[in-house]
């Protein structure tokens, strides 16, 4: 027997990139959507929104620019990675979360970052952050109109254990920006090739063919269906178990529940999709290999990939990734000048100056990881506008400084150009102490989620468009 | 606890209120002043003794902030000696006195899911299958008493939720062995139908496109076979397509006769219905096909014999057999099957509607095997298997759980899977919850080398070094040629084989601390610098004790998994060694450094002498706000100073000779590790018993423990205590207390929206 080009799908993936791939990848081609499934695109692209969250603060003289010019003004050194960017971007200052003020210096203000809540004190078994994360609220609002209502992201796996100083905070607080509810933390997937699969897992749809309608029984009844069948099945099985439990199991069921129905409205998603936008040029990106990325910086790259993945395919709008968790203990020596140390440890720097220089070197290459993402972002044209055009990107920490743990005038940078609301390459400078749920609020209404009170807010931010 | 002075004999709620309160409003008030700040330590909200039972890990908290002289801080007024030693005494002595006032106390086991350990030995238990999810599946992290199988923060989002259902189809797909698949469409039935009447052979046009659609069960290497006719003397070239993906060209070329020509090819195909398209190219020759057919490339014969008894036993027909009567088989298969996944008797009903799935696939015409494994993947993610769900308690009263409920506690806390047969017959016979036979299936469990399982995880998350080799101490090239993945492997190993032999051999707990021994592969051994004479009786990849007392070793202070983890990179470092004995053996860890700490000096007050690290924490703990802690913690870690950063010895550290004195702030003082962990031993023990009581309580629970749970601890330390601090007496206290095999429902707490 002949053995004429076998399409192994390892091979396809890693060779043509998942633009071009076997059945299970096949929607990624969006054309081939609309055309066989005569869904209609959206006319013009829908706007998205990021969370990139950076631990541990920043040099707070070295971000902050002098002066009080709104445009034109001077680049300070931690943000020279993204000074050619800087029509893109502006710096939002004067932002704080009063409910971390005082408080323990990193576990409560990660869960605040993008609720705002006051974190309780707690050992885990009852874990109240006082907050919905905003990227959740947009989810739960918007998320049902791409496949994926949203993809969390980062590099670290969740922290164990209670820092139980005075009453205790679970460690676990520390390892997640997104938040479903103030008791439960969404996780984040960590391994390059399973976020990527993420994108594309129960995708299996019914090929299309003249001749076959897709709503005939034959299709109903096909291998393709079975994952909605079995999870019909078990959200039968759970009902029945819901109304013979109260208390903390019957929330356990209904959790249970509902990550059920959010698969079968992906699965649905694929036979029907609905109103998406379609990018007509194609990116390439080939499956990340499997495990985790010996390179920190390799590691953090992939997954800014596939971030760009899930908006360009629309496979999501709405999207979050943590640099790195709370405290994290990574060593960056990777960097020139940087020793072998914690990274947390070094935030400590006591004003030692050579330790300061080897913070101020780790985070400035947090925001060359942004500029990376922006540049790439720019780069995507989607009829006219890019990619960065039609998407809203928040940068910052949850700190502004990570040796006192000050949590005032928090370093933040809002990218891209909102699709026309935002006016990118400004200082926003807000009244001292104004809440950053204004902020989150504001983004938040461009998403089409108005709200009339999210966390603290006094209101909705104006000046940034 | 010998703290029950004088004080403990009066009545307490004049104590508290005319000797203890005073002191405290004096030193504590004015930060402490309830409803002060939001997220304030409310101690000061009990007004009366009894109101401490409401709160007693706070006021737990109190006695040893005092006692550790973390509280007040430096800068604030201090309480006399005489005062500190009293209230600490008191609290303490009352926590004790009180502990089991409110009654025996049960509490409420949330629905635990499994986590990815425990879903990786039940599936492999179950389905007879080891795909080791756990390296893919998300990691959970801990709360409770710290570890993940806390059943409170076991979520399931929907990113679990679809690994779930991809992970079923895996599972029974290695599992069941369906026969190998073939499938042929002959040329009437490809898509679109010819116009006209069919034919068996389908002419196509140049530039027309045609589908065969063929189903395959198991995502494989398939053989695509075309058989079409050419007319004489012509050409043809067919583009096939996979769903729509172009994958490879054709070439027809006509055999002369007349007679059809067959091409094949092979695919790599998921699970699903494909459409292999055919598209004759445009500047073709027409041709006609007569059919396309599919084979899965896969031999029953290569089918191990392992693999076959497995199958059997899941389906109950033989590899390759199609039983007589199908769904009647399935039926008594699938009942059999969910006794198991659900560990418990179940319902007819139950059986009824996983058949459902049965019924869905064999009504399309699968094969029988593909019809069982359809039905196993939900079961594989239905709640009753992902979740240990135990009844609902029917009231605030203690109640037994079931005997099933009880037989997965146990198995789950000692073996990390699914009860085995004889705990499943014991549940069945309802004898389980009776205290003997608890006693004996807790020694069979033990005396089984899957205990080590649970000693790998419970030891390991609970002293952190489960985390060695992985972000705490990376490896790079700098020491890569003696701190190598296999050497950081065994440190963490040490761990585990030295409590697992305490656990094995019955020893006393306190040995953790203080012992001559532990246990080596000779690559350890090296790395330890033992000498020749002790290497010679160690194996590279077998753990064997050694008596280690003249290397200052034994117990887990001497671990090489503990000083590396607790130094900095090539640096060791007292103050991290020392606090992490406060925070993870000891149980009350010190508060972190406060922020803004003032730069170390680096040179002496001469400004011309370079200090050494111990010079530099001696002026350290002269500061006023760095005092406390570092006098408690420093201590414990110069003790340890003869360690290096990765627990190999030292006599010398930069050609100075080390000096491993230390002074406890009780006054014990000692010089090197041996003394300075008997001091530990002697004047830490209660604290020390407790603690390890308190955290292998938590993780037998899988639950936080809350206030009333001291009642159970205070009598766990008790039994302990009259036992000699024996091991196994610990864990066949915690089976058999009332919390382990009871539980009551709480009163709800409203939660807000």
């Amino acid at each position: 027997m002949t053995r004429p080009q076998s399409i192994s799908r390892r091979n396809l993936l890693r060779g043509v990139g998942a633009t071009l791939a076997l059945p299970w990848l096949e929607s990624l081609t969006p054309t081939g959507f609309a055309k066989g499934l005569g869904s209609s695109g959206l006319a013009k692209p829908p706007l998205r929104s990021a969370f990139l969250f950076m631990p541990n603060g920043v040099v707070p003289d070295h971000w902050t620019p002098e002066g009080d010019a709104e445009t034109g003004f001077e680049i300070t050194p931690m943000l020279k990675p993204v000074e050619h960017l800087r029509d893109q971007f502006s710096l939002v200052e004067n932002l704080w979360h009063e409910e971390t003020d005082g408080r323990n210096g990193h576990w409560p203000k990660v869960p605040a970052w993008l609720s705002g809540g006051f974190v309780e004190r707690g050992t885990g078994g009852d874990l109240d952050t006082g907050g919905t994360s905003i990227d959740q609220l947009m989810a739960h609002h918007v998320g049902h109109k791409t496949s994926l209502p949203s993809l969390e992201l980062g590099v670290d796996e969740p922290r164990t254990g209670i820092d139980n100083v005075g009453g205790g905070f679970p460690r676990i607080l520390g390892s997640f920006i997104s938040w479903r509810d103030p008791h439960t933390p969404v996780p984040k997937e960590i391994i390059p090739q399973l976020a990527f699969d993420r994108l594309f897992r129960t995708t299996n749809r019914f090929p299309v063919v003249s001749g076959i309608d897709p709503d005939s029984e034959i299709v109903k009844r096909s291998l393709q269906r079975d994952d909605a069948s079995v999870l019909d099945l078990v959200m039968e099985d759970a009902k029945s178990l819901q109304s013979r439990v109260s208390g903390s199991d019957r929330q356990k069921i209904d959790e249970y529940l509902e990550s059920v129905r959010a698969v079968e409205k992906r699965i649905d998603a694929v036979m029907k999709p609905g109103e998406r936008w379609i990018n007509k040029a194609t990116l390439d990106m080939p499956r990340p290999a499997s495990g985790i990325p010996e390179s920190h910086a390799e590691h953090v790259k992939l997954m800014l990939d596939i971030l760009v993945l899930a908006f360009w395919t629309d496979t999501t709008r709405i999207g979050s990734f943590m640099l790195g968790d709370a405290q994290t203990g990574r060593s960056f020596d990777f960097i020139d000048g940087v020793r072998k140390k914690s990274f947390h440890g070094l935030s400590h720097h006591r004003n030692d100056a050579e330790v300061k220089a080897e913070y101020e070197k780790i985070g400035t290459w947090h925001v060359a990881q942004l500029a990376y993402l922006l540049e790439k972002m720019k780069g995507l044209d989607e009829g006219g506008s890019s990619l960065l055009d039609n998407s809203q990107i928040l940068f910052g920490s949850s700190l502004k400084d990570g040796n006192s743990h000050n949590p005032h005038d928090l370093p933040l940078i809002l990218a891209g150009g909102g699709a026309g609301t935002l006016k990118p390459g400004r200082r926003v400078r807000a009244a001292k102490d104004t809440p950053m749920c204004n902020l989150l609020a504001a983004m938040s209404e461009r998403m089409g989620v108005k709200t009339t009170r999210f966390g603290d807010s006094t209101g909705v931010l104006s000046g940034l468009g | 606890m010998a703290s029950v002075g004088a004080l403990a004999a009066e009545n307490p709620a004049q104590t508290f209120e005319h000797v203890i309160l005073p002191v405290l409003d004096e030193v504590c008030f004015d930060c402490h002043e309830p409803g002060l700040s939001k997220g304030d330590v409310p101690f000061f909200e009990a007004e009366q003794v009894a109101d401490i039972q409401g709160m007693r890990s706070v006021w737990r908290s109190v006695a040893s902030q005092l006692r550790n002289r973390t509280m007040p801080p430096a800068d604030k007024k201090q309480p006399t000696d005489e005062d500190r030693i009293k209230v600490v005494e008191w609290i303490e002595g009352h926590l004790q006195d009180s502990a089991c006032e409110l009654g025996p106390f049960a509490g409420y086991v949330t629905a635990r899911r499994m986590n990815r350990l425990e879903y990786d030995r039940t599936i492999h238990d179950l389905m007879g299958v080891d795909l080791q999810f756990s390296e893919t599946l998300p990691a959970e992290g801990g709360t409770g008493e710290g570890f993940d199988n806390s059943g409170e923060s076991l979520f399931l989002p929907p990113m679990l939720m679809e690994r779930y259902l991809e992970a079923a189809r895996q599972i029974v797909d290695a599992a069941i062995v369906s026969p190998p698949r073939k499938q042929t469409i002959v040329g009437s039935d490809l898509m679109p139908p010819a116009k006209g009447e069919p034919r068996k052979y389908r002419p196509i046009r140049a530039g027309e496109k045609v589908a065969a659609m063929m189903s395959v069960f198991v995502e494989d290497d398939y053989r695509i076979g075309v058989r079409a006719i050419v007319g004489k003397g012509k050409k043809s070239v067919l583009q096939l397509s996979v769903d729509g993906v172009p994958a490879t060209r054709i070439e027809f070329s006509a055999s002369g006769d007349g007679k059809p020509v067959e091409k094949k090819l092979e695919l790599r195909l998921a699970r699903g219905v494909h459409a292999i398209e055919l598209k004759l190219a445009k500047d073709s020759d027409g041709l006609s096909i007569g059919e396309v057919r599919l084979a899965q490339n896969f031999d029953l014969e290569k089918v191990s014999e392992e693999q076959r008894t497995n199958h059997q036993r899941l389906v109950g027909a033989v590899v390759g057999e199609q039983p007589e009567d199908p769904r009647k088989l399935a039926r008594d298969c699938l009942t059999a099957f969910l006794r198991r996944a659900f560990r418990r008797p179940v319902g007819d009903g139950e059986v009824e509607r996983f058949l459902q799935l049965f019924d869905r696939s064999i009504g399309r015409g699968d094969p029988y095997e593909e019809a069982m494994k359809l039905t196993f993947r939900g079961v594989l993610i239905s709640p009753d298997f992902l979740y240990r769900m135990e009844r609902e308690p029917e009231s605030e009263e203690i109640q037994p759980i079931t005997d099933h409920e009880l037989a997965s506690r146990l198995s789950y806390f000692l073996h990390a899977t699914m009860p085995d047969e004889e705990l499943s017959r014991l549940a069945d016979e309802g004898r389980l919850n009776d205290a003997a036979v608890l006693k004996e299936q807790v020694k069979r469990l033990l005396d089984s080398e899957e205990s080590r399982v649970f000693v790998r995880h419970f030891i390991g998350q609970w002293l952190g070094t489960k985390d060695l080799g992985g972000r705490v101490a990376p490896i790079t090239n700098a020491v890569q040629d003696f701190y190598t993945p296999e050497v950081a492997s065994d440190m963490r190993e040490e761990v585990v084989y030295f409590f697992d032999h305490l656990i094995r051999d019955n020893r006393s707990v306190l040995e953790m601390v203080d012992s001559d021994d532990s246990f080596l592969t000779r690559r350890l051994g090296k790395f330890y610098q033992l000498p020749e004479s002790a290497l010679e009786k160690l194996r590279d990849n077998e753990f064997r004790r050694v008596g280690l007392r003249e290397q200052g070793r034994g117990g887990v202070l001497g671990m090489g998994a503990v000083l590396t983890m607790t130094s900095h990179y090539k640096q060791t470092s007292p103050v991290l060694r020392g606090a992490w004995v406060f925070d993870r053996l000891i149980g009350s860890p010190v508060p972190p450094p406060p922020p803004d700490v003032p730069e170390l000096p680096t040179k002496g007050r001469d400004g011309k002498k370079k200090l050494t690290d111990r010079e530099k924490l001696d002026l350290h703990r002269t500061a006023a706000s760095c005092q406390a802690c570092h006098q408690l913690i420093d201590p414990i870690g110069f003790g340890l100073q003869n360690f290096d950063a990765f627990g190999r010895w030292r006599d010398k550290d930069n050609d100075q000779p080390i000096d491993a004195k230390g002074v406890m702030p009780s006054g014990e003082s000692f010089d090197g590790p041996i003394e300075m962990k008997s001091v530990l031993a002697e004047t830490r023990r209660d604290e020390l018993v407790r603690n390890l009581t308190r955290k292998l309580l938590g993780y037998a629970l899988g639950r936080s423990l809350e206030d009333r749970d001291d009642c159970t601890i205070a009598q766990l330390v008790g039994t302990l205590e009259e036992s000699d601090y024996k091991a196994r007496t610990l864990i066949e206290g915690i089976v058999l207390s009332t919390p382990f095999r009871n539980r009551q429902a709480i009163p709800p707490e409203p939660i807000e929206p």
